[in-house]
């Protein structure tokens, strides 16, 4: 089910009512959560949903286990680990590795056939797996005690709002919000049903409407384009992508909240970024937050005073980023990339002119500006590898871009208007509210002026929204 | 609760009146019926009618359930150059007929239609009319077929409501009436239908809209701009212009999945008209990919398949007149074709054996005379 489809609003309105019906009976309202979860996700496929049950299963008996002995935990912990990404890589990485290991072998001259399975990608399962690995991580680090109750983690674990496209929560957070009873929060519904409906927007109107015909024109034949226009094709994409996950976990947050749970926040306006480690830090933040604490402070610890130690598990932290968002070397050359291009702030900790040069940039007027252009051009000019199918179209797009690009005779401004439009307004509305949680924080406008963004947004929906068809992007990883 | 409920109640009225007043206008354009009921509606009727929903469209479900529901044994599957086959053309047997082109976008339709006869959930034709056009061998971007996400009645689906309505009501803010402008009910199903355009009950399809032009201007108009579109190799003659060995393999699995059901196959492939050959060919790429085309209609040809083969209305001693377009024979020339391979063959086709040709030839006639050719 998605949050942009009819069906989605018809069951969010009955499960609200139930929900909140049921508050004072909580262990029937955490029942009825866990089965509407599952619904949620069995109307996709009712079959993928024995992996969340045993992902579940697993996480909470070795989090008990780990908790209970101690001495063994480690055996656990490593049950844990390989079960998940045991699914991960059976799901989501085998054809990649076995395609790979197949291209090594003719690469020193051994013919080695892949061997492939053809398996469908169980929707959100690169989200939930890592979301039940920080459990028991957390344990084993004595972050926290397991909890006792299966229906509180089994909630946890598949919490519809974020159970296919995040954020990813921590369970230290997030579990102890299903053990406290619930009663309704006015304040926090109101915030919810404003974030969701400015989700809803950016996704359907912003991303679907405005932005997704022009940039799957540009993919789809980028010979068809000029040099300028291809360009232009990487920041509409840059765009679409943030529109439409950021607008998803603004639904998911929104819809937390409404159901009185706070979520980790998922971005921070990264359009205004002065450096890719402030975009980083932007970006999807539970995902990088979620690989910094469980795989880059550990390696870093293992050789602290080692720089170009520093710098390895650097480049091994994103080419890991680029790698979980698909199998594919387009990913992880998207990741490496970003990994080198983090490399001047590690630099600037020894080197005396690169932190002065940094420092300028990020606090001086003029260097201010110049880069927060610099890294939004940067991180958007990237996306060409994001959105690739492979290698080979990501550098032909390149290349027909730089080739053409002095070529301003053929470039039609206008074409895509509406697109640069919308992406004008947009990026005006996070920069006026830049300072909030999320764009649509209007609790202290005048109530009139209030009414009127509602009602155009609301408007906007239902007349331009693409309802259903297309999926959020981030729901392929 | 209450007071969050009193404030978001009138935004939630707004939307119901919204999605109140949109089902209205697609309740009365009959875009709402459900194609199951449509069908049997129509199967049940004395009189025809059109099938031409427009706002929540399903028209391949459409063919598929009346595949289902019909016992035709003679049906066309295929793509749009087929539409032109109509049932009064296979006097006496209009009841046996039933034309289904366009109920394939790739090879994996014709595969779901296929199995779909295996498993006994469509009757098993005598013989199947099957358009052959290049255009599901060719190599492409993705494709989505039309079965792959089921075959779900769209009027179901939500989403495909919130699409109609937005349709009508931008429609209406633009000062345009098309999509409240009822008509007929009687006369069809469906914004298009109501109007007359659309699919009959044979499931041939009636371009009203194009027989109006042509009643005005009664020329031969190339209306798709298909020279400008191979010249700028857009749709459907994107990059590269070459076939899909693939596909191919594909495509010989098929045939040879349905002579195991031991059902004829009369293959039609596709036509353009002379104008448009005479430029395409001058073009290199178009001219191999051609040649690469009728080798595969030539060695079904030599194998003993019954073929109407490639070629334009100047091989029938016809003018570009007989063409509804530049790659659509309008169904004049469809049924002179049709008496043609008759005439020759028609003793080796055994399901097509007592057509009545006298009255297939009284037909055309009346037929050219109604649009003048």
């Amino acid at each position: 089910m998605k949050f942009n489809s009819g069906i989605f609003f018809l069951f969010f309105l009955v499960f609200f009512g139930i929900y909140w019906a049921l508050s004072k009976r909580p262990k029937i309202q955490r029942i009825f959560l866990l089965a509407s979860s599952y619904f949620f996700y069995g109307y996709w496929d009712y079959r993928f949903l024995i992996l969340i049950v045993l992902s579940s299963a697993v996480d909470f008996y070795c989090g008990q286990q780990i908790h209970r002995h101690p001495s063994r935990g480690k055996i656990y912990l490593y049950a844990s680990i390989v079960f998940n990404l045991g699914l991960l890589c059976g799901f989501k990485y085998f054809n990649f590795f076995s395609e790979s290991f197949s291209d090594l072998m003719a690469l020193i001259g051994m013919n080695a056939d892949p061997f492939t399975i053809q398996v469908f990608l169980p929707l959100g399962i690169s989200f939930y797996t890592f979301q039940t690995m920080s459990y028991t991580l957390d344990i084993y680090r004595g972050k926290m005690k397991p909890t006792t109750s299966v229906l509180d983690f089994f909630n946890y674990v598949s919490f519809f709002p974020q159970l296919v496209a995040g954020p990813i929560e921590r369970a230290n957070r997030f579990l102890p919000q299903f053990e406290s009873r619930k009663s309704f929060d006015y304040e926090l519904a109101v915030d919810g049903t404003r974030q969701a409906l400015w989700g809803l927007f950016k996704k359907m109107v912003i991303a679907d409407y405005f932005l997704a015909p022009v940039v799957d024109a540009t993919f789809a034949d980028p010979s068809a384009y000029s040099g300028m226009e291809l360009l232009f094709g990487t920041f509409y994409f840059g765009f679409q992508i943030y529109a439409d996950f950021s607008g998803y976990s603004d639904i998911a947050i929104g819809l937390g909240k409404m159901l009185g749970f706070r979520l980790t926040d998922n971005f921070r306006t990264p359009m205004f970024s002065k450096s890719i480690p402030e975009f980083w830090s932007r970006w999807h933040i539970s995902l990088s937050r979620w690989f910094m604490d469980y795989v880059y402070i550990p390696m870093a610890r293992k050789f602290k005073n080692s720089m170009s130690w520093r710098y390895i598990c650097t480049i091994f932290l994103f080419f890991l980023i680029g790698l979980w968002h698909g199998a594919n070397y387009t990913y992880v050359v998207f990741g490496i990339i970003h990994g080198l291009l983090f490399l001047p702030r590690l630099l600037s900790k020894r080197d005396k002119k690169v932190k002065k040069t940094l420092t300028y940039l990020n606090n001086d007027g003029i260097g201010v500006w110049i880069s927060m252009f610099g890294t939004l051009f940067l991180t958007n000019f990237l996306l060409v590898f994001f959105r690739s199918p492979d290698i080979t179209f990501a550098v032909d797009y390149y290349a027909q871009m730089f080739a053409d690009i002095p070529n301003t005779e053929c470039i039609d401004w206008w074409s895509g208007k509406k697109a640069k439009l919308a992406i004008v307004i947009f990026m005006i509305c996070e920069w006026i509210q830049r300072e909030y949680d999320h764009q649509l924080s209007i609790g202290y406008f005048p109530k009139l002026v209030r009414v009127g963004i509602y009602i155009f947004l609301i408007g906007a929906i239902l007349l331009y929204g693409d309802f259903g068809s297309d999926p959020f992007i981030y729901f392929q990883f | 609760m209450n007071q969050y409920l009193f404030k978001v109640f009138p935004y939630l009225l707004g939307v119901i009146i919204y999605l109140g007043v949109g089902e209205y206008f697609l309740y009365r354009t009959g875009e709402l019926r459900s194609i199951e009921s449509i069908v049997s509606e129509q199967l049940a009727a004395d009189h025809d009618s059109h099938f031409g929903k427009a706002l929540i469209p399903g028209n391949h479900l459409y063919l598929l359930e009346h595949l289902r529901q019909r016992e035709a044994d003679i049906i066309v599957l295929g793509q749009s150059i087929t539409h032109q086959f109509q049932a009064r053309m296979f006097y006496p047997n209009e009841d046996a007929f039933f034309n289904a082109s366009n109920i394939i976008q790739t090879l994996d339709d014709l595969d779901f239609v296929v199995a779909e006869i295996e498993n006994g959930a469509i009757h098993r034709p005598e013989i199947i009319i099957w358009g052959l056009d290049p255009d599901y061998l060719k190599i492409q971007e993705y494709q989505q077929s039309y079965f792959e996400e089921g075959d779900d009645d769209p009027a179901l689906d939500l989403d495909q409501h919130f699409r109609g309505i937005q349709i009508i009501l931008k429609s209406i803010v633009r000062g345009n009436r098309t999509y409240v402008d009822f008509e007929n009910k009687r006369m069809g199903y469906g914004i298009n239908g109501m109007k007359g355009y659309g699919r009959k009950k044979d499931g041939s399809f009636d371009n009203s809209r194009i027989i109006q032009e042509y009643d005005i201007e009664p020329i031969y108009k190339e209306r798709n701009d298909y020279e400008n579109r191979l010249d700028d190799r857009r749709t459907p003659f994107e990059s590269p212009l070459q076939l899909e060995q693939e596909l191919i393999l594909q495509f010989d699995n098929l045939v040879t999945r349905v002579e195991a059901l031991d059902i004829d196959i009369l293959f039609y492939c596709q036509q353009f008209s002379k104008d448009f050959m005479n430029h395409a060919m001058e073009d290199q790429e178009f001219r191999s990919f051609w040649n690469d085309f009728t080798d595969i209609c030539d060695s079904l040809d030599n194998k003993g398949h019954h073929m109407i083969l490639y070629g334009t209305p100047s091989d029938l001693g016809l003018d570009d007149r007989y063409m509804r377009d530049a790659n659509h024979a309008a169904e004049v020339m469809t049924a002179i074709q049709l008496l043609d391979i008759l005439e020759k063959k028609g003793a080796q086709i055994p399901a097509l054996l007592d057509i009545d040709l006298d009255h297939l030839r009284l037909l055309i006639d009346n037929m050219k005379s109604e649009v003048e050719l």
